[in-house]
């Protein structure tokens, strides 16, 4: 028996009215895999997952869940789980009554569904507060009765749009944690939507990167964010320098980037470039530093002006003008040599550090 | 909190106007309804239950306070089993569509009641549409009698109290996020079990109130059944209004309506009762 991938889309499209929505996207997430959909509003990642949970009719392409089509399945009859970014928890029933609601709906002995229910509330780590009223509880312990509501009758894949974006900051990276330790020991298969590029980072296996309907970037969140494809996926994820210029010269692994005003800028690089292409240049704040005199020169140096600093805590945030251009950089506390707007200094990347993308 | 910021004296007109205007008139109300009243010397101040006791005991009004229960009981019912994929459906319209749905359903108010009630007369006479249908297609020979029975007077409220039914069902069920619905769906619900789990108990609060609403109107009408049951029928509003305007008995008019008053309240009760007990079942 050939395995099948918990959820494949093939082709999927869905129009309201002239506009494109989603623009015949194709995935396929592995068994247990738990993937993210990420990008701006309006890019299609919600409306995707409501066609994979039934709430929409693609206007074409399908929805396999384990081999199966279900595009003509009504939402009841997918076996899948769902976490709403608004809880979406019944309000007239009591926490036990909540999570044992698709237990009931299955027709389950009594017996098993006291079992399951339990059992699923410690697995949140609510147990003991079965008999609450919803509208006792907190917000991080709604999502978490809703998340029990949605795994306890094991559901082929378990679906979360934006289940933390109501949760105050502190609670939201705590929940992260959380949900991927739930999602690993459940064994179930997770696409979870976000516009959070950290959230996404922190909790996916795969990140998939959306963008006016059609997905620009399939990869793990290192893959993304270390090696992006596109100009969109490098400015979406983290903070970018982006610099536009052409390929001045190329080897397998090398490229030298030149740009308007002639600048030389040497980056590595996997794909095959040729002279004369039309390229941008991307380094993270975080690449950049400010270099003495006496450090041995990085492959990439300029000499600027200090615009700006900002202290976030754990970072500084630095713009310097050189070349022409605003750099950001962030340079950790713990590397920290004190610069003011105004003074003079080098800064500079290291060739491995840049990535050169298709203009 | 807005609540606690607003000045008592927003509230005092309302207060004075319900005071001077609904909790006096009722007290003096409840004051007549003792008092004795003979045909040759009018009202006489006194304090007797005699009017009460007539009410209670005599056939002929506790065939009136049944025919009013009755009726008022299947127009709310009526209004509701009617009232209700209505109010759904119309959850379900955006924009323009809800606006105009929503000046469909209430429009109805905007008629006086006496010119609705002549209208089914036209509609449901020997000769009315209905009829002519009727004997145009063959089903019957001679005309079906549609007027001038209780049919006519719970058709005719039904229509005119619909749009009160539609308004309270409206608001709650509005007020049930999308979310909800998709969750329950979700976890293996299909749509019955939708409805009877999830929809159903969150709009019993506008049920109730409809209901209430709806029958409270019914129990004191007057026009509609007057005027469609051609006099034949005699709701509890119709002996009041005959007692006072009529005969001038105002001690036994103004009894009845006391009575009335406290046949709802007792509805009332037994709504919210059962409107607990109901929602009760599902925590």
């Amino acid at each position: 028996m050939t395995t099948h991938p918990a959820i494949e889309l093939a082709g999927l499209t869905k129009r309201f009215g002239d506009v494109v929505a989603v623009d015949s996207i194709g995935l396929e997430v592995g068994v247990g895999e738990l993937v993210s959909l990420l990008g701006p509003s309006g890019c299609g990642k919600t409306t995707t997952l409501n066609m994979v949970a039934g709430f929409l009719d693609p206007d074409a392409g399908d929805i396999r869940l384990h081999g199966q089509s279900v595009a003509d399945r009504p939402p009841h009859k997918r076996n899948s789980g769902m976490v709403f970014q608004s809880y979406a928890l019944f309000p007239h029933m009591s926490v036990f009554e909540n999570v044992a609601f698709g237990l009931r709906v299955r027709r389950l002995p009594k017996a098993e569904i006291e079992r399951s229910v339990h059992e699923a509330l410690a697995m949140v780590r609510l147990d003991g507060l079965h008999d609450r009223s919803t509208q006792q509880l907190s917000g991080g312990q709604r999502q978490r009765v809703s998340l029990a509501r949605a795994l306890v009758y094991q559901p082929d894949v378990l679906l979360l749009d934006e289940p933390f974006s109501n949760l105050d900051a502190k609670l939201r990276v705590a929940m992260r944690a959380e949900l991927v330790e739930i999602q690993r020991r459940a064994q179930v298969t997770a696409l979870f939507v976000t516009h959070d590029q950290e959230e996404a980072m922190h909790i996916s296996d795969r990140i998939v990167v959306m963008n006016a309907g059609r997905i620009e970037q399939i990869g793990s969140p290192t893959d993304v964010y270390r090696r992006p494809e596109s100009v969109f996926v490098a400015d979406f994820l983290g903070e970018a320098n982006l610099v536009e210029g052409r390929i001045a010269a190329a080897t397998a692994e090398t490229a030298t980037v030149e740009t308007a005003d002639g600048l030389q800028f040497r980056a590595e690089t996997t794909k095959p470039w040729s002279n004369g292409d039309a390229c941008w240049l991307m380094v993270r704040p975080e690449h950049l530093v400010v270099c003495a005199d006496t450090d041995p020169a990085p492959a990439n140096r300029m000499h600027g002006t200090v615009k700006s600093h900002a202290f976030l805590g754990s970072a500084h945030i630095v713009q310097v003008e050189a070349a022409g251009r605003d750099w950001s950089l962030k340079l950790s506390d713990s590397e920290w040599t004190p610069v003011a707007p105004g003074d003079d200094v080098a800064i500079g990347w290291n060739a491995p550090d840049c990535v050169v993308l298709n203009a | 909190m807005l609540k606690y910021r607003l000045p008592p004296l927003l509230v005092w007109p309302a207060t004075a106007f319900l005071g001077a205007f609904l909790v006096y008139p009722l007290l003096l109300t409840v004051a007549i309804s003792f008092d004795e009243f003979s045909a040759l010397e009018g009202m006489k101040p006194a304090f007797q239950v005699g009017h009460y006791k007539t009410l209670l005991t005599d056939p002929y009004y506790h065939g009136v306070l049944l025919d009013t229960l009755r009726i008022s009981l299947i127009v709310t019912l009526a209004s509701l089993i009617i009232g209700y994929p209505l109010a759904l459906w119309m959850t379900r319209l955006e924009g323009v569509w809800k606006a105009i749905a929503m000046f469909c359903a209430l429009a109805p108010l905007m008629i006086s009641v006496v010119i609705r009630s002549l209208g089914w007369l036209v509609i449901l006479s020997d000769t009315g549409v209905i009829n002519q249908l009727l004997l145009a297609t063959g089903i019957v020979s001679s005309p079906v009698r549609l007027l001038y029975n209780e049919f006519a007077v719970i058709v005719g409220l039904t229509e005119a109290l619909l749009p009160f039914m539609i308004i309270s069902l409206l608001v709650s069920l509005q007020a049930i996020p999308n979310s909800i619905l998709q969750a329950a769906s979700v976890a293996g619900a299909g749509h019955w079990i939708v409805f009877r789990r999830i929809l159903l108990p969150l709009s019993l609060p506008g049920i109730a109130a409809g209901s209430l609403l709806v029958f409270a109107i019914a129990t004191s009408s007057f026009v509609t059944p007057r005027i469609l049951s051609g006099g034949h029928i005699n709701m509890v509003a119709n002996v009041v209004v005959d007692n006072f305007l009529v005969t001038l008995n105002w001690p036994f008019g103004a009894a009845v309506g006391i009575l009335l008053l406290i046949v709802v309240l007792l509805v009332f009760l037994l709504q919210h009762w059962l409107t607990e007990r109901i929602l009760g079942r599902y925590r």
